[in-house]
């Protein structure tokens, strides 16, 4: 079993093609963080703390998402629905620990979504 | 548990004809041989609905229809595995656990049982890198 020792909630606005970048002010984007899993939501499992609605069940069954360390890909365009723990019996895929580079990290529209929805996704992390 | 050092996506498209053997693409981050697969996944629409190209996954009717080759040199590690019992929503979330190796993406393959509509296959494999293990 792995322990987390902390988790945060990451939300923005997903853009209805394309990739949209990750926003660079998450706690967990520090020196001294490895992350060491993330949770992905829709609308049927949670709504952005900024009240901005979140993907439908359809769409986020178009998301993928990729996450980086300074090297390169860590997580290559895996199904944000396969990060979605109400879709997987609560089994969450527990990293080798890595230091996430925000910068490089992104969710992709492989299909046009509804506008003005947002995906959320926790990161567990443990600090150093 | 197994700790997962790092995912990649590896689609391709899946012709009707039903006894068509597709073989994997090369996909970068999974060539060389510092690479060794610890685990692999499959999707159907249900779960991705569209590839990051585009193209439609493969849907959950269809993805019955179909088997997994996987290869490592003469050596068919895994033998016409039901794509379905890959896909990690069918199967409480769990997913299988290989001993780590080497494989040869180019020799492996999904094969169709059946006729299906043209579509894209999706599977995800989970890998570390030797010279970081």
């Amino acid at each position: 079993m792995v322990l987390v020792s902390h988790m945060e909630l990451v939300y923005f606005p997903v853009n209805i093609t394309g990739i949209t970048p990750f926003p660079l002010e998450a706690g967990f984007a520090g020196g001294d963080v490895k992350v060491v899993g993330v949770f992905a939501y829709d609308t049927n499992t949670g709504i952005a703390p900024n009240g901005l609605a979140l993907v439908s069940q359809s769409d986020a069954a178009a998301i993928t998402v990729t996450l980086c360390d300074t090297s390169g890909q860590v997580v290559a365009e895996v199904p944000y629905r396969d990060f979605q723990r109400d879709q997987t019996a609560g089994i969450w895929y527990a990293f080798q620990p890595f230091r996430i580079d925000l910068t490089k990290c992104y969710v992709r529209a492989n299909a046009p979504l509804t506008s003005e929805r947002s995906v959320a996704l926790s990161f567990a992390f443990v600090r150093d | 548990m197994i700790l997962a050092p790092r995912m990649q996506l590896v689609y391709f498209a899946l012709p009707a004809s039903g006894t068509a053997q597709t073989p994997f693409p090369t996909v970068k981050n999974l060539l060389g041989p510092d690479v060794e697969i610890l685990g692999v996944t499959a999707y159907n629409a249900s779960q991705l609905s569209n590839a990051p190209d585009g193209s439609t996954v493969v849907s959950a009717a269809d993805s019955i229809k179909l088997t997994v080759v996987l290869q490592k040199g003469s050596d068919q590690v895994i033998q016409q595995v039901p794509y379905s019992d890959l896909i990690r929503a069918w199967n409480a979330g769990m997913w299988w656990a290989l001993r780590p190796m080497p494989l040869d993406l180019t020799k492996s393959y999904v094969k169709n049982n059946a006729a299906i509509t043209a579509s894209t296959a999706a599977l995800m494999f989970i890998y570390r890198l030797r010279s970081e293990s």
